[in-house]
């Protein structure tokens, strides 16, 4: 029984252990190079949630009827195709309180939504927020056919 | 005794018929009927279904195919077609809502049945009417619809207008005027006008240099004047009146442009912008200030609330339709409301986006006051972006409760900032565009 | 191991392994053009690669944080690279030679796989080499994210450990190499332009492997991840974006 001459079954796959080993240990090497003191990762900060003003001259709305007026631009009940704007629909809704948070003090930029923020109080943004939570997102629109 | 049970069947049966209509019209759920197949009555009938798919909903609307209002500038410069306005009302009826394409023609509000002009006698428990606007060309002396679709469009309601005001700027002669009346206040869109002007100097710089756009208007402002100005004054070298242009300057820097250089000039009510005749076979327009020889006239009349609401008497002395605000729920015929342009919302204007979100909360208050719930507390909002340019965008959003018994806005600031950075300017564009279907697909799909 | 001789299968595999494997300059000789704007995206080519990486200029991280806020990226990526919901991607702590090879896809035409990726074109405009150079140098130097909110994807204990042998031998038998391989030992990236992944948003991992198996996105120059991913599962992926998204910020991650 000659043996084989040409690769056969068994030399591949140490061809390719034999590449992945090399990179992989230049990939170690570069980790192991002296860095930098690092700061600690930023923690997810916690919500902070601010009692309306006692100005507040109106009753409040539901956290449904809020959202609804999101859906123009964000998709009916916040479920959104291929578009440019943000589905809403199953986003955490610390997610979308810290958001529209940011969005109303200014410290996230935005077109509109900065506008839009300051309509809204801490407790209408919580209960909108539960409201897109509950909603199962659409399919992304990357997803194979 | 056959006969008797006969004769007893026929009385009770004649007794019972409006009793049997009401049972007819009282499903498990309700039935409610919509009335114009725009922005607010077909936001209306989708979210009443989305709300409660057990309803029977049916939209009345006499045309076939919606051709959409907003956005509608953009077939003038090339940027979208006509046919790109169309949209059907599938998506409608894949949710359940009876479609009919027909004229409503008379309301008989205690026996709550709605006739229209193919003959449909439809019961309900709830009528809303979302009849958009009706254009006063006979207010401008010398205009008419004839005129209108002839020769000097309108073009505010799209369609055949629409495009002949499109093929009329494109055969414009080098050097020509076009002239664009604004209607005074109230209007449908307070920033349209104004959109399209811009749009069109947009155009002319690249394709008729010399061309110019007068803007002649009743009014001493309009919403998103000063962000739009500042636009004008960066794109097309328009220098804005001195009590702008200190407002301006507190915020943004503007250019000192020639004389007689701009692409746009704006012909404001104070210097006599108001439109006094016109005449359409000399392409003059007489203003206050002065009568204008053009090239190219877009007349924008003044308006009022769709004819349907003055046939089923909806309407008061002002053209408009008085509404409860919680509910729109019409002050003059019961069990009937009315949205959109043609409603008096107090600070909501007049805008696709108002209508969209009226509509939510009346459906809302339909489903609980069938149901035998109390009113839910209501929210609007109107947010849209609006164009100075292709790539510049900029916005009107309002938040809008109910407070002492008025519609009245929660927030502070409404445009774009003055001091606004390219890129945000940038992306503002960009979103217009996606607004469009987004706003679209919420609407009618 | 009972083979006697060599079939022509066994050929064309190890040819294919060969060329996947180690040798990335015989791969795509042709180079393949711009895309135009419309119509499926297509890479930089090797050479034009190779090029971009050599010619990016030392950044100045605090004219990138500058750049962040004037254009826009912080109201998507976050105000310190940390995207605020699941729509985006983190940037802080990535590498340079990716974050700039990105913004260079995005402003040629070669990443455009759905609306929201369309946004970056707009994001872009303008930019020059200097400009990407030191925004990518301020979010190298972000502390990497630790990510606890975004839900992960359901992953049965089975394919954890599945992940765990994808990320440090890879799968022979599908010619899909060792993420660490290009990712590094600890997701922290490594080789040429490639990615660290430590930290990284869950859902924007998947979303980004199913966007590579659809060839929506296109713009990976060897096909590499284009190919790994067709033959990568669902549930692969799945428990691949929670490893990562888990794994926790390694010393590597501020260098360039």
């Amino acid at each position: 029984m000659n043996p084989p001459q040409t690769p056969s079954r068994r030399p591949r796959p140490i061809w390719v252990l034999a590449a992945a080993s090399v990179l992989l240990a230049a990939g170690s090497w570069l980790g192991l190079a002296p860095s930098q003191a690092e700061a600690p990762s930023p923690a997810t900060p916690p919500l902070v949630l601010v009692p309306a003003a006692a100005a507040a001259s109106h009753a409040a709305a539901s956290g449904e009827a809020m959202a609804h007026t999101c859906a123009a631009c964000h998709g009916t009940n916040g479920q959104l195709g291929d578009e440019a704007f943000v589905p809403l629909a199953g986003l955490p809704h610390t997610q979308f309180v810290r958001t529209m948070q940011q969005f109303r003090s200014g410290e996230r930029p935005s077109t509109l939504m900065g506008h839009v923020a300051q309509g809204f109080s801490d407790a209408d943004l919580l209960a909108m927020g539960r409201f897109f939570e509950a909603i199962p997102p659409l399919p992304p629109p990357e997803t194979p056919r | 005794m056959k006969r008797r049970h006969l004769l007893h069947a026929l009385a009770a049966g004649a007794l019972a018929t409006p009793a049997l209509l009401r049972a007819q019209t009282s499903t498990a759920a309700g039935r409610v009927v919509v009335v114009g197949g725009g922005v607010g009555g077909a936001t209306t009938a989708k979210y009443l279904k989305l709300f409660n798919p057990a309803l029977q909903v049916t939209l009345v609307e006499r045309s076939p195919v919606y051709i959409r209002p907003y956005g509608s500038s953009e077939v003038l410069n090339g940027h979208t077609t006509m046919q790109a306005l169309e949209v059907g009302y599938d998506g409608l009826r894949r949710r359940g809502v009876q479609v009919l394409i027909d004229t409503a023609t008379g309301v008989d509000a205690t026996q709550r049945v709605l006739r229209t002009a193919g003959g449909q006698r439809l019961p309900y428990d709830r009528l809303v009417v979302s009849p958009g606007i009706e254009l006063m060309y006979d207010a401008i002396p010398g205009y008419s619809a004839a005129v209108a679709e002839s020769r000097v469009p309108s073009g505010w309601i799209p369609g055949a207008q629409t495009a002949l005001l499109a093929q009329q700027l494109r055969a414009m002669r080098p050097g020509g005027t076009f002239v664009i009346a604004a209607p005074p206040n109230p209007y449908r869109c307070p920033p349209g006008p104004y959109e399209r002007a811009a749009l069109m100097a947009e155009w002319f710089a690249r394709h008729n240099p010399r061309a110019k756009v007068l803007i002649a208007d009743p009014k001493g402002g309009f919403v998103t004047d000063e962000t739009m100005m500042l636009g004008w004054n960066r794109l097309y070298g328009f220098n804005p009146p001195e009590d702008y242009a200190k407002k301006i300057a507190t915020k943004a820097e503007l250019k000192r442009h020639a004389d007689g250089t701009s692409g746009i000039a704006w012909l404001r009510g104070s210097q006599g912008g108001r439109v006094l005749k016109l005449d359409a076979k000399a392409m003059r327009i007489e203003t206050e200030a002065e009568t204008i020889q053009a090239d190219v006239i877009n007349l924008i009349p003044p308006m009022k609330a769709g004819r349907l609401a003055a046939t089923l008497g909806l309407a008061d002395s002002t053209g408009w339709c008085p509404v409860e605000r919680r509910d729109f729920a019409s002050t003059r015929l019961p069990h009937v409301h009315v949205i959109g342009d043609a409603s008096i919302a107090d600070a909501m204007p007049k805008s696709g986006f108002s209508a969209n979100t009226q509509a939510k909360v009346v459906a809302r208050a339909i489903v609980e006051a069938l149901a035998g719930r109390p009113l839910p507390e209501p929210v609007w909002e109107n947010t849209c972006y609006a164009l100075a340019g292709s790539g510049y965008g900029l916005f009107v959003a309002d938040v809008f409760r109910l407070q002492d018994g008025k519609i009245t806005r929660t927030n502070q600031a409404r445009f774009l900032p003055l001091d606004a950075s390219p890129q945000q300017i940038r992306l503002g564009a960009r979103y217009q565009q996606a607004w469009l279907r987004s706003f679209t697909e919420d609407v009618f799909a | 191991m009972k083979r006697i001789a060599p079939t022509l299968r066994d050929l064309a595999l190890a040819t294919a392994a060969v060329l996947l494997a180690a040798l990335p300059p015989l791969l795509n000789a042709a180079p393949e053009t711009h895309a135009s704007g419309a119509g499926r995206p297509t890479a930089m080519s090797p050479p034009e690669l190779r090029q971009l990486l050599a010619s990016i200029p030392a950044g100045n991280p605090v004219r990138g944080q500058q750049l962040h806020t004037q254009q826009f990226c912080a109201a998507c990526h976050g105000t310190a690279g940390v995207a605020p919901t699941p729509n985006w991607p983190h940037l802080a702590g990535q590498r340079v030679a990716y974050t700039v090879k990105m913004l260079v896809d995005y402003q040629r035409g070669h990443r455009a796989e759905h609306e929201r990726a369309r946004l970056m074109a707009n994001a872009v405009h303008g930019l020059t080499l200097q400009d990407m150079a030191d925004l990518a140098a301020w979010y190298a130097r972000l502390p990497a994210p630790v990510e606890r909110e975004t839900p992960r994807p359901a992953v049965p204990p089975a394919a954890q450990a599945e992940a765990l042998r994808l990320v440090r031998h890879g799968d022979a038998a599908r010619l899909i190499t060792p993420c660490a391989s290009c990712h590094g030992a600890r997701g922290q990236g490594g080789v040429n332009e490639t990615p660290a992944l430590a930290g990284q948003n869950p859902q924007y991992f998947v979303r980004t492997m199913q966007l590579y198996h659809g060839q929506q996105r296109a713009n990976d120059t060897r096909r590499g991840m284009r190919s790994f991913a067709a033959r990568l599962s669902a549930a692969e992926v799945a428990a691949l974006a929670t490893y990562y998204a888990d794994l926790p910020a390694s010393p590597g991650t501020h260098r360039r």
